[in-house]
């Protein structure tokens, strides 16, 4: 049914349709794109993790010769946006919320005036307490990061869950106390997991060219063009007609250029010029601006019964979004619906948090959620095959999906993979011999 | 406010260009004479996606002030195949899949290339040393270290039919004199 041989492409080695470019040098990525009239944009990044923004000074930036454009948040004809919900902002306005937040953005004649200009810009900061661990951040009398949305969009520093307007994303199937109470062996553990940067080779770049026509274009090293044009399109209040997004090339994205990045702070600096504006980012300010893989701190205690039998599973997970909601829910509600992994477990229970910290914004990453809860479940099956001095693979194989069988969210699993997953991972590593 | 030119020769052409004093080759390279191979990213010799090769050796143009490029051979990714007539390293990297989003291959061709002009037969631990300085973060480095190994024997191969036409066209030579000398 699975025979290589009958496929066409499938097992065969076939060239990348852009290899030959690739290696002939041919191809271009943003890094080799220029315009003519173009200018280069720097941004003024956050040099607190939390802070109140008492005065921008902008004007020995202004009158640096070469320099265009200096703008603030006052520049941004739209300035808070989001991806399910609209906490961010795209040049902090009256609060920064962690350290290497864009504050301000320079379009000069060459990237050294605009470097020499952004580095003039004079920001007067009310340090604040910051909070990092999103557990700290949860408990009472932690420093507070979105003050201005209580009750909107936030409680404390925990994101209000859109759909149910409650703290946590829910699930619920069975029972797991009887599920407890049936078991033989209950194994409890907590895991933790860190905030992994994407970190492509290629930076964060934009370039911005607005023409005669009241349109704009923009190149950007963007994964997800056609969702993000509506949000640049809203920052310029400006019809989506009149807002093309194109992706060149891509240096790697790895799921971090999904977000927005660079685009609305260089589109705003274009528009505001008249003039195309290309804004690259160092790998320096890659680093501290663009997004890392949600860390999350999770309890998983699971039931089974001497022969392998999985019972029951009762969870909890803390994802740290960063100073910014983002794709955060997104991420989560994956954790709370599919962190139990390929696995019947009739009795199951997870509440998952979100919550805000003072660290950059979360961002897809490989996997968008699966890594860090497969990685829980998978420890924890190891952990309940040595107590029960059981073969960790028949293990799985006892408990894995077939089809037909149900999550616990009643969804029907079909095309099931597992099986001949662990099939070849247990012939390629020779297991058992 | 450029106030010095640079002489030197890319890819074989005497190049003459205006530039400032703190100019890297990098930049001279990407903004002056739009070269598109060479990839800008860390700017700071550690990921190896701007290697060029400088008088022979594998360099992070990044790290090199141009005015030292004064008089040197430069060379970019552009000097070795065009797409209908790959280098043999090329071929290796396209045929391998040595290359995914295809950001580092630039610069990890050219370290290849350096250490093959000087070491036609490396072993691949000398291999893995030439492409240290170059990272990539989609495909790892078992492909490109495997299309190195694979241009090297394509390059012998390449090099024992060039031997083998350069002695039948001595012969022919040689016989050609001969029947010239007979008349």
């Amino acid at each position: 049914m699975y025979e290589k041989e009958s496929y066409a492409v499938v097992g065969k080695g076939r060239p990348r349709v852009d290899a030959v470019k690739q290696v002939t040098g041919k191809v271009q990525y943003l890094c080799d794109m220029h315009l003519p009239d173009m200018l280069y944009g720097k941004a003024v990044y956050s040099t607190e993790h939390h802070a109140n923004i008492l005065r921008i000074d902008t004007s020995a930036a202004e009158a640096v010769p070469g320099v265009h454009a200096v703008i603030t948040h006052k520049d941004i004809p739209h300035n808070l946006i989001g991806v399910t919900y609209d906490d961010t902002p795209v040049l902090a306005e009256g609060k920064v919320r962690y350290k290497g937040e864009m504050v301000a953005a320079v379009a000069a004649e060459t990237y050294e005036i605009a470097c020499y200009a952004a580095s003039l810009v004079k920001v007067d900061y009310e340090v604040l307490p910051a909070v990092f661990d999103p557990r700290e951040a949860m408990k009472e009398g932690a420093p507070i990061l979105h003050e201005d949305k209580q009750g909107e969009g936030y409680q404390g520093n925990i994101h209000i869950v859109p759909a149910t307007g409650g703290l946590f994303q829910t699930l619920r199937c069975g029972d797991v106390e009887e599920g407890f109470a049936a078991s033989d062996v209950i194994l409890e553990r907590k895991f933790a997991t860190c905030p992994q940067k994407p970190l492509p080779i290629e930076n964060f770049c934009t370039l911005a060219a607005p023409d005669g026509n009241d349109d704009i274009t923009i190149w950007s090293t963007q994964q997800c063009v056609f969702g993000n044009a509506g949000h640049i399109a809203a920052v310029l209040k400006m019809p989506l007609s009149r807002v093309r997004v194109i992706c060149p090339a891509m240096g790697g994205g790895f799921g971090e250029k999904n977000q927005l990045g660079t685009e609305p702070v260089t589109a705003v600096l274009a528009r505001k010029v008249g003039r195309p504006v290309k804004m690259e980012l160092t790998t320096e300010e890659s680093l501290m601006f663009t997004g890392t893989k949600h860390p999350m701190y999770f309890t998983y205690k699971l039931g089974a019964k001497k022969d392998g039998t999985l019972v029951a599973l009762k969870r909890d997970c803390i994802t740290g979004a960063g100073a910014y909601r983002s794709v955060a829910m997104l991420i989560t509600m994956k954790v709370t619906y599919w962190g139990a992994g390929p696995y019947n477990i009739p009795n199951q229970y997870a509440d998952c948090y979100v919550v805000a910290t003072n660290k950059q914004i979360g961002a897809a990453m490989r996997g968008f959620g699966m890594a860090q809860p497969t990685f829980a479940m998978e420890v924890m099956l190891d952990m309940l095959a040595e107590q029960l001095g059981m073969d960790p693979l028949a293990l799985r194989r006892r408990n894995m999906f077939h089809d037909g069988d149900h999550m616990p969210t009643g969804q029907a699993v079909r095309a099931t993979g597992i099986g001949m997953v662990l099939d070849k991972v247990a012939q390629m590593s020779g297991w058992g011999e | 406010m450029d106030n010095l030119t640079l002489h030197f020769t890319l890819n074989g052409r005497e190049t003459e260009v205006a530039i400032t004093p703190e100019m890297s080759l990098l930049t001279v390279l990407k903004e002056r004479l739009y070269i598109n191979s060479v990839k800008r990213a860390c700017v700071g010799g550690e990921c190896g996606a701007c290697t060029v090769i400088v008088d022979g050796k594998a360099m992070n143009s990044c790290l090199i002030l141009a005015v030292c490029a004064e008089g040197c051979r430069v060379e970019t990714l552009e000097s070795l195949g065009t797409p209908e007539h790959l280098h043999p390293l090329q071929k290796a990297f396209y045929e391998m899949g040595a290359s995914q989003c295809g950001f580092c291959t630039p610069g990890f061709i050219m370290s290849a290339k350096a250490l093959l002009d000087q070491n036609p037969e490396p072993s691949e631990e000398e291999i893995r040393v030439a492409l240290s300085g170059n990272l990539c973060r989609c495909t790892g480095y078992v492909k490109p270290v495997q299309a190195v190994q694979r241009a090297v024997t394509e390059l012998k191969t390449e090099q024992a039919s060039e031997m083998a036409v350069a002695a039948i066209r001595q012969a022919a030579i040689r016989v050609g004199g001969m029947t010239q000398g007979g008349n």
